[in-house]
């Protein structure tokens, strides 16, 4: 071996171990502070339940609803197609990974807006994308589409197409809209043949 | 000769690399404002919710002019204009990060006094505080119900002995407003459906013809 290559290499070798067991900063590849808080003052990150049950209803799949609140409130009553991840195990590697795949839209939500707006916030900083918080969380979702009332009667054409869906939706989130036909009972149809004219009865 | 040269310019690119690499690490970009908890950390503190204040002990700091806690005003100047929380001083979200206000936060953290940050509801405090929890200040609390709820309570309107500003409380019961709207479309009677009256098309006789 040539004599001459041993310091480059020596070198190189050396510089190389010490990348190797320089202390790995994990913070580096997180959101800065700054940015982060640039993102929190903007409100993009809320949707309406109006623009959530619209989805829904049109069975979107680029969407998947998150809810961040406990397991046990999550059984009680959630939304129809909700998934349940608590805000405590939101960092867990296979819930991470779940909540990074392209081309979803991830909305959180929980009673109000606030812990899903802290888990919004804990996910940005994580990097995370396409994630959204829905405004005014379960609650609103009921003062919209169950506690609702009509709009006076001079009210404008707009309110009451929105009074309308929201009514929609909420006979479609009951069930309200699947009425079933019975068939009467006796009365058979009967299906009489039409008899062949003879070719004496003639036409015109 | 020629040898040597081919030795020394070798040897010249490895410093040259070198000395590129350890630049590269000594400039390293460092955030200027790092954060003091993990996101773990972070997800554990937010659901503990110790870190808020009543409004009424707000009012009753702001009554008795106590002056171990600071009141910071979130919420844009020209709201804060139009009317705030006496004693409050104003700070706009996008803002609380800048030099002049993290040196405010830090000197009441040394004084061991708090900082209570409010914004128009209760969600747009809770942002500021929680970039402010995560970047190292253990010393700021939030106004529960924001501004909104303690400005009517202040001046009376609704009973401030109410919980109705505590946030992540259920309107009512979903499932049993679920259940009571399951119940009265079961129970409505359905009308039946009146039989399919079927016309029978009486037959034309042969006789009568056609045209």
């Amino acid at each position: 071996m040539n004599k001459k290559y041993f310091i480059p290499v020596g070198i190189l070798v050396g510089l190389g171990l010490i990348l190797v067991l320089l202390p790995q900063k994990k913070t580096y590849d997180e959101m800065p502070a700054e940015e982060l808080l640039r993102q929190v003052a903007s409100s993009s990150r809320f949707i309406s339940p109006d623009a959530i049950a619209d989805r829904i209803i049109k069975k979107d799949p680029s969407m998947l609803l998150i809810d961040v609140r406990s397991e046990d409130l999550f059984r009680e009553f959630s939304l129809p197609g909700a998934m349940n991840i608590p805000i405590q195990e939101i960092f867990k590697p296979e819930q991470t990974e779940l909540l990074s795949q392209e081309g979803i839209e991830y909305i959180f939500f929980s009673t109000d807006d606030i812990i899903a707006d802290q888990a919004w916030i804990l996910c940005k900083r994580k990097g995370l994308k396409n994630i959204y918080v829905m405004k005014g969380g379960l609650n609103e979702w009921f003062n919209t589409f169950f506690l609702n009332q009509p709009p006076a009667e001079t009210a404008s054409g707009e309110e009451i197409a929105l009074y309308q869906f929201r009514s929609g939706v909420r006979q479609y989130f009951t069930g309200g809209v699947t009425v079933t036909v019975q068939k009467p009972a006796g009365e058979t149809i009967t299906v009489t043949t039409k008899k062949k004219k003879s070719a004496a009865e003639g036409g015109c | 000769m020629k040898e040597l040269n081919r030795t020394d310019r070798l040897t010249i690119a490895t410093v040259i690399f070198a000395i590129i690499l350890v630049i590269g690490l000594i400039t390293l970009k460092k955030p200027e404002i790092p954060y003091s908890l993990t996101v773990d950390e972070m997800a554990g503190v937010v659901i503990s919710s110790t870190e808020t204040i009543t409004p009424g002990e707000v009012i009753a700091i702001v009554e008795q002019g106590n002056d171990n806690f600071l009141l910071v005003d979130v919420r844009n100047p020209v709201d804060y204009q139009k009317s705030h929380i006496r004693q409050s001083v104003n700070i706009p979200i996008h803002e609380i990060l800048e030099k002049q206000n993290l040196k405010t936060f830090s000197d009441h953290a040394e004084g061991n006094k708090t900082v209570i940050l409010y914004g128009q509801d209760q969600l747009q405090a809770n942002g500021a505080w929680m970039v402010l929890k995560q970047t190292g200040f253990d010393n700021v609390r939030v106004l529960l119900g924001g501004f909104e709820y303690y400005d009517q309570t202040s001046t009376g309107m609704p009973g401030s002995a109410t919980s109705a500003y505590m946030a992540e409380k259920p309107v009512a019961d979903y499932k049993a407003i679920l259940e009571s709207l399951g119940s009265t479309t079961a129970s409505s009677e359905t009308k039946a459906p009146e039989p399919v009256k079927i016309i029978k098309k009486e037959k034309k006789s042969a006789a009568e013809g056609g045209c």
